[in-house]
């Protein structure tokens, strides 16, 4: 996971230079494209069980929406605003559990509260890693 | 501002959407890129002339995007979130402002600044806090 975040964050402060060269209505959709030819052989090798296949229609919608309104955001403002808002995904995540019943998590209320505000202090320093980008 | 909160929502769903899920990580990933790129696909087809347009250097940014910045990164999230809690692995995710901003220092010549070094020490002290 760790990783992943790690790699997300190399590819965001390379793609900085790219993202005004490339227009999203370009990117976003070969990126869906070429990312879905390099996976083909895997899905054709190992289909998913019938069981899944409605809540991977779930999680390919969320990632086409989370992709998509990503990069227009970034169109539309900036990389960093872009990226901030991405970050209130946490916020979001603890009313998943607790619309399934298992009550909201109150203990870890700091613990992602403090990372929520930690991208806007990222955000609104006069010449931090926003405008940086 | 609605495009970013949205896509906030939309990767919160993603992460709660593939929690548990016992199909194999990249042929689920492969799955959720396929549906995406139903989706998107007729967009792209109206602006062709723009595709054909792309120099190398784009080319090559579209390469790492599809590779390193996709397939890779989401298909490690898929595999952690397969034993994490969702509202955990979006947070481990949030390590990705830190380390674009290491990276952004040697590869864009963007200095680290107090601001920026708060905002990152939040960060992980609210990932610590969530650790289980």
């Amino acid at each position: 996971m760790a990783l992943a975040a790690l790699l997300w964050g190399l590819g965001g402060a390379l793609a900085g230079r790219f993202m005004r060269e490339i227009p999203p209505e370009v990117l976003i959709p070969l990126r869906f494209l070429l990312s879905f030819l390099l996976l083909l052989p895997l899905v054709l090798a190992r289909p998913p069980h019938p069981d899944e296949r409605r809540r991977l229609l779930g999680v390919g919608l969320a990632l086409s929406g989370a992709q998509a309104f990503y990069y227009l955001a970034i169109h539309a403002t900036t990389v960093a605003t872009g990226i901030f808002l991405q970050y209130l995904a946490p916020s979001s995540s603890p009313s998943t559990p607790s619309s399934r019943g298992r009550g909201f998590p109150g203990g870890p209320f700091l613990g992602w509260g403090s990372p929520s505000w930690g991208p806007t202090s990222w955000w609104w320093g006069p010449r931090g890693f926003g405008e940086g980008l | 501002m609605a495009y970013g909160l949205l896509s906030a929502v939309s990767f919160a769903a993603y992460a709660a959407f593939a929690h548990g899920l016992r199909t194999p990580a990249f042929v689920a990933l492969g799955v959720a890129t396929g549906v995406g790129a139903l989706l998107s696909l007729p967009v792209l087809g109206l602006h062709g002339e723009k595709v054909l347009a792309l120099g190398p250097a784009q080319w090559g940014a579209v390469a790492y995007l599809v590779t390193l910045g996709t397939v890779v990164p989401f298909g490690l999230f898929l595999l952690g979130v397969r034993t994490l809690p969702a509202r955990t692995a979006t947070l481990v995710a949030m390590l990705e402002p830190l380390s674009g901003a290491l990276f952004a220092w040697p590869l864009a010549g963007e200095p680290l600044r107090p601001e920026a070094l708060l905002g990152g020490g939040m960060i992980l002290g609210g990932v610590w806090l969530n650790r289980r």
